[in-house]
């Protein structure tokens, strides 16, 4: 049971409604150096044999084995018998229980069935800045769609996404021909060379493929030569039949999903994603926009088939600027700093007058040159971004932060008192984030580190019950909220887990400055994680940084969070092997992020997709 | 206005199946309430066809309601229910020049401002009808257009000879038809913002419900999902399943300014453009309805030439003008009824076009008044009395499949009885002097 719990969130659980004989349950789950079964199995995945039926796992539904485990408790307890060593007694029929999935040596590829996806706004205008060379960023008039990286999350308006996908395709097509000029620059012909057949010919084909992200076949040149007569017709001009063409490509469903077929490998087995679908994948996990020549053109001779060939091409791939863009939109998006209200974060001025109208765009700016710096230089591991001791500054930045002899609009990069802050999660981004525009909100704070650190959830609090915080007179931030607490033991069972986290961060106020007193008070920083193999007092950020940074569990916290934004879902019981085999290529790899970008190429997740 | 009319056959089937238990009066009511709320008509389209008709092959014989329709008018059997033949309405207020002042009157009742070279004094009922608060949001407040117009002395412009249509302010002005098939199109359909929606829509649409029936369940129902949400910004469009923009068929054949080259007296004849009329005609039937399916407009006028009409037949191997077998070659009532059946074959298929319209539980032309005529009656005499006029579907509560007479009332009465039909309740329209109120018996 010790072991479990360690590795809770990885745990991935089963609820079965019938008998349950054959559902495999093992606790190898954690961060252990991978034995030598895992070891084999990852050798041999590729080469498609089928190597050991499962049982139940279809008739399996998923929990997240979070704090949320222990709410549906009984089931857990279940586990601590036969938990390390293999299959689950065979129960009763009709008697729910909860099994464990896990990761078995030499078992075949699995996947779970996943809709197509539909791409992100992120994901949206970095496509349409590198076809269409549109760097407007259009998709953010959409509804925002932030973390968790789904396009499909049941929340987010369809709606609106689709009458906007729309109206996005109407207005670039609008631009595009709305002159001579643009229309030529769009088309990459001159009508009055090539005749309009001839532009006709040059366009559309390379044009919808480019946005396909795939060769046409015979149906789709068909359409789209109606598509375009039917412009040309309504509009009586050459133009016209540009126009439809491109309004009809960028709502199609091959733009903004990733259509994939797959092509069947063995019988009862996942397929493997044809090497045009690969390209794809590997575009938008690395790159979030679509494939470039050199994927295109390996594509093409089939070259995206084997680990070593995807894997080859993720290396490369790491070398362009937009994967940099990806690594900084995970973390702005993991730490919620993409929402737009941050850049209209403002406080009181009295109190903060180094905190400009400029600073949000400024703390952003620092936050994305220390994630580029710690990920693409040095040892490039999660430790560098939880605890690194230096971040990046101009002279404004250099006046929030109370820091000397910094000057100039330019960013630099800049060593930080280490006995202060340490790492991302100490840099005024994050800590005027989590703030209201007159104080800091240590559950904010805790809330953070507790979800996205430590994977760790908690149950919503009860709707009616929001005490107001008491008054501040006389009394700390921290004095307030633990006031509150106190009154409210209905409020307790959770914040207990979460705001000793944000009390760490009690010595940085609301804008992220430096205080040692509050109010006259001196600052308690001291707390306690309860759960988690961090568990432990600590005393200040940079303490429970430290802690942090040595743990297993937010390591594969980290990894977990990989898969959710690379693979856009939540991991699922069939991704048992595919976290096993990130778990164990980030600690092979010393938490070196860009080695576990490479592994999420090479798990089953990424190169099977599930059976038609 | 509604009379309520309780005949002998419905008080007794009503008295006899449902006995005592019920005040018989009670047992009616519901049709009078039908009656009286009958709604406004919502559109209105005025079809003009030159030079009057041959009037004994024209006027039906038998009764009111038992009709049997005339040679002229046979082609009209199709939709002879949907038809009101209104016969001896004079058009008195057509006073002036003997051509000018019947097209002028036929849409105004209003006389010609001066003889020869005046035109209305007063707004067309089209106008009228397309300035009533109900229309003003359509693309177009009003539509008019015409198939081999500006025949002759007018040369293939605006003249007191040619227009049917003024405006709806002081002033008057003539409103000159369309002319180009090509550009009406383009002007309708081609740069029309929620056709072009659709029918971007139309192709994205297919797209996924293409690649749904490819993919698997999961895929499928997310792309069915998207199709959902597809459909329902299309039915946001004003245009929705029954807007079928017409085929733009080739009018290359067709010179739509070929009145610019006529001679005064008619002996330049334009043989190509004219064996077009048929094909021209008919797509611009087309798209007039499709202009009214599409919720483009409310308001339309069709001219079948004008009242020179200087062009000829090749189709009806007619090889000689119009206006020729009017009178310029002497009056010859077999080839002008040969015309004249053509036109009313020509309606008969626009009725037939607007009756396939389903505007939500009932058809186009159940909501519409369609109102045919000329600019006299008599080919050689310009005779204005017995007007040749026809009414055709329901709006307003129009009571079509019937023959009624007015013994020589003026036609300003029929033109104010139209504009009541759109829930307008002036009592005169036109030169007052020739107008004392709506006629009866029309719903």
């Amino acid at each position: 049971m010790l072991e479990l719990r360690r590795h809770r969130h990885l745990i991935l659980v089963c609820a079965l409604f019938v008998s349950t004989a054959g559902c495999e349950i093992q606790s190898r789950l954690g961060s252990a150096p991978p034995d030598a079964g895992t070891s084999d199995r990852d050798a041999s995945s590729l080469d498609g044999g089928a190597k050991e039926a499962d049982g139940a796992s279809d008739r399996a539904g998923i929990v997240d084995a979070g704090p949320l485990a222990d709410v549906v408790a009984p089931p857990t307890d279940a586990l601590d018998g036969g938990g390390t060593d293999g299959n689950v007694p065979p129960t009763d029929a009709g008697t729910d229980q909860i099994v464990v999935f896990a990761c078995l040596p030499n078992s075949a590829p699995r996947v779970p069935v996943v809709p197509l996806r539909r791409l992100t706004n992120f994901e949206y205008n970095n496509t349409v800045r590198y076809i269409l060379a549109d760097t407007s960023r259009p998709a953010d008039g959409l509804p925002f769609d932030g973390y968790p990286n789904n396009a499909d999350t049941p929340s987010l308006p369809m709606a609106d996404f689709i009458n906007g996908y729309h109206q996005l395709a109407h207005a670039f097509a609008v631009g595009a021909t709305k002159d001579a000029v643009s229309l030529k620059a769009l088309i990459k012909c001159d009508v009055a060379v090539d005749g309009e057949a001839g532009c006709q010919k040059k366009f559309v084909e390379p044009f919808v493929s480019s946005i396909f992200r795939r060769p046409l076949d015979t149906a789709d040149t068909a359409d789209f030569a109606a598509v375009f007569a039917k412009g040309r017709e309504l509009s009586g001009d050459f133009a016209g039949g540009v126009r439809a063409v491109v309004e009809v490509a960028l709502q199609s469903p091959e733009f903004l999903y990733r259509v994939e077929f797959g092509k069947p490998v063995a019988a009862n087995q996942p397929v493997r994603p044809t090497s045009f679908e690969m390209a794809s994948r590997l575009s938008y996990l690395l790159w979030g926009s679509s494939p470039d020549s050199a994927l295109w053109d390996a594509a093409t001779q089939d070259q995206l088939q084997t680990k070593e060939q995807i894997a080859a091409q993720a290396r490369r791939m790491l070398g362009d600027d937009r994967a940099r863009e990806v690594v900084k939109y995970f973390y702005l998006q993991l730490l919620g700093l993409n929402v737009p209200s941050f850049m209209t974060l403002s406080f009181e001025p009295a109190t903060f007058p180094t905190f400009t109208s400029d600073m949000p765009s400024l703390l952003l700016q620092e936050t994305s040159a220390f994630i580029d710096e710690a990920t693409w230089q040095g040892a490039g591991d999660l430790q560098t971004v939880l605890t690194a001791p230096f971040t990046f500054m101009n002279a404004s930045l250099a006046r929030l932060y109370g820091v000397s002899g910094i000057s100039g609009d330019s960013l630099q990069k800049v060593a930080v008192d280490s006995k202060k802050r340490a790492g991302i999660l100490t840099q005024g981004s994050v800590l005027a984030s989590t703030s209201s525009s007159t104080r800091e909100s240590p559950t904010r704070r805790g809330k953070l580190v507790f979800e996205r650190i430590l994977c760790r959830t908690l149950q919503p609090p009860p709707s009616a019950v929001v005490p107001p915080l008491p008054d501040g007179t006389g009394l700390t931030t921290r004095g307030r909220y633990e006031q509150i607490q106190s009154q409210s033991p209905q409020c307790k069972d959770c914040h207990k887990e979460m705001d000793p986290l944000g009390f760490a961060f009690e010595h940085f106020d609301a804008a992220g400055r430096w205080r040692d007193t509050e109010g006259g008070q001196a600052i308690d920083a001291t707390g306690e994680l309860l759960q988690t193999d961090a568990k432990g007092k600590f005393d200040g950020a940079v303490d429970l940084m430290a802690r942090l940074a040595q743990s297993h569990d937010v390591q594969n916290c980290y990894v977990g969070n990989w898969m959710s934004f690379g693979y856009g879902r939540v991991p699922a019981p069939e991704d048992a092997c595919s976290t096993q085999s990130l778990q164990d290529a980030f600690a092979q790899a010393k938490g070196n992020v860009r080695e576990l970008l490479v592994a999420l190429t090479q798990t089953d997740a990424f190169l099977y997709k599930s059976a038609p | 206005m509604t009379k309520f009319q309780l005949n002998r056959r419905s008080v007794l089937k009503g008295a006899g199946s449902i006995a005592i238990a019920l005040p018989w009066l009670e047992i009616m009511a519901p049709r009078r309430v039908a009656r009286a709320a009958a709604s406004p008509a919502q559109r209105f389209l005025a079809v003009y066809q030159p030079g009057g008709t041959v009037l004994e092959k024209w006027t039906p014989t038998g009764t009111e309601t038992a009709f049997t329709l005339s040679p002229i008018l046979a082609p009209l059997e199709p939709v002879k229910d949907k038809i009101l033949v209104v016969g001896d309405l004079d058009m008195k207020s057509a006073i002036g020049e003997q051509r000018q002042a019947g097209i002028i009157a036929w849409l105004t009742g209003s006389v010609q401002g001066q003889s020869g070279t005046g035109y209305a004094t007063g707004p067309s009922i089209d106008q009228i009808i397309a300035t009533l608060p109900a229309n003003a949001k359509k693309s177009q407040p009003s539509l008019s257009m015409a198939v081999r117009w500006g025949t002759g002395k007018a040369h293939g412009a605006v003249s007191p000879i040619d227009i049917a249509n003024y405006a709806n302010v002081t002033g008057f002005a003539p409103i000159a038809p369309a002319l180009d098939p090509v550009k009406i199109w383009r002007d309708l359909f081609g740069t029309n913002a929620k056709i072009w929606d659709k029918s971007i829509l139309d192709f994205v649409d297919r797209r996924y419900a293409t690649l749904a029936s490819r993919l698997g369940a999961a895929d499928k129902q997310r792309l069915e999902e998207h199709l959902t949400q597809l459909r329902e910004i299309e039915k946001a469009l004003p245009v929705s399943g029954r807007c079928v923009v017409p085929t733009l068929v080739d009018t290359s054949d067709y010179n739509p300014a070929s009145g610019k080259n006529s001679a005064d007296d008619g002996t330049i004849k334009d043989l190509a453009t004219d064996a077009a009329i048929p094909k021209v005609g008919k797509l611009m039937i087309d798209m007039m309805v499709m202009a009214f399916a599409c919720d483009l407009t409310a308001v339309g006028t069709l001219q079948w030439s004008d009242t020179e009409a200087k062009h000829t037949f090749p189709w009806l191997n007619l090889p000689e003008t119009h206006a020729f077998y009017q009178n310029d070659g002497g009056y010859q009532p077999v080839q002008l009824e040969k015309i004249c059946t053509w036109y009313s074959s020509q309606h008969a298929y626009l009725l037939q076009q607007m009756a396939k319209v389903d505007m939500g539980g009932h058809t186009l032309l159940d909501e519409s008044v369609v109102f045919f005529g000329s600019e006299r009656q008599h080919a050689a005499t310009y005779a204005k009395t017995s007007m040749p006029f026809l009414l055709a579907g329901g709006g307003g509560g129009l009571r079509s499949g019937r023959w009624v007479t007015y013994n020589h009332l003026s036609h300003n009465n029929l033109l104010v009885s139209i504009v009541n039909l759109f829930g307008d309740s002036r009592t005169t329209v036109g030169d007052a002097r020739y107008c004392t109120g709506p006629l009866t018996n029309l719903t």
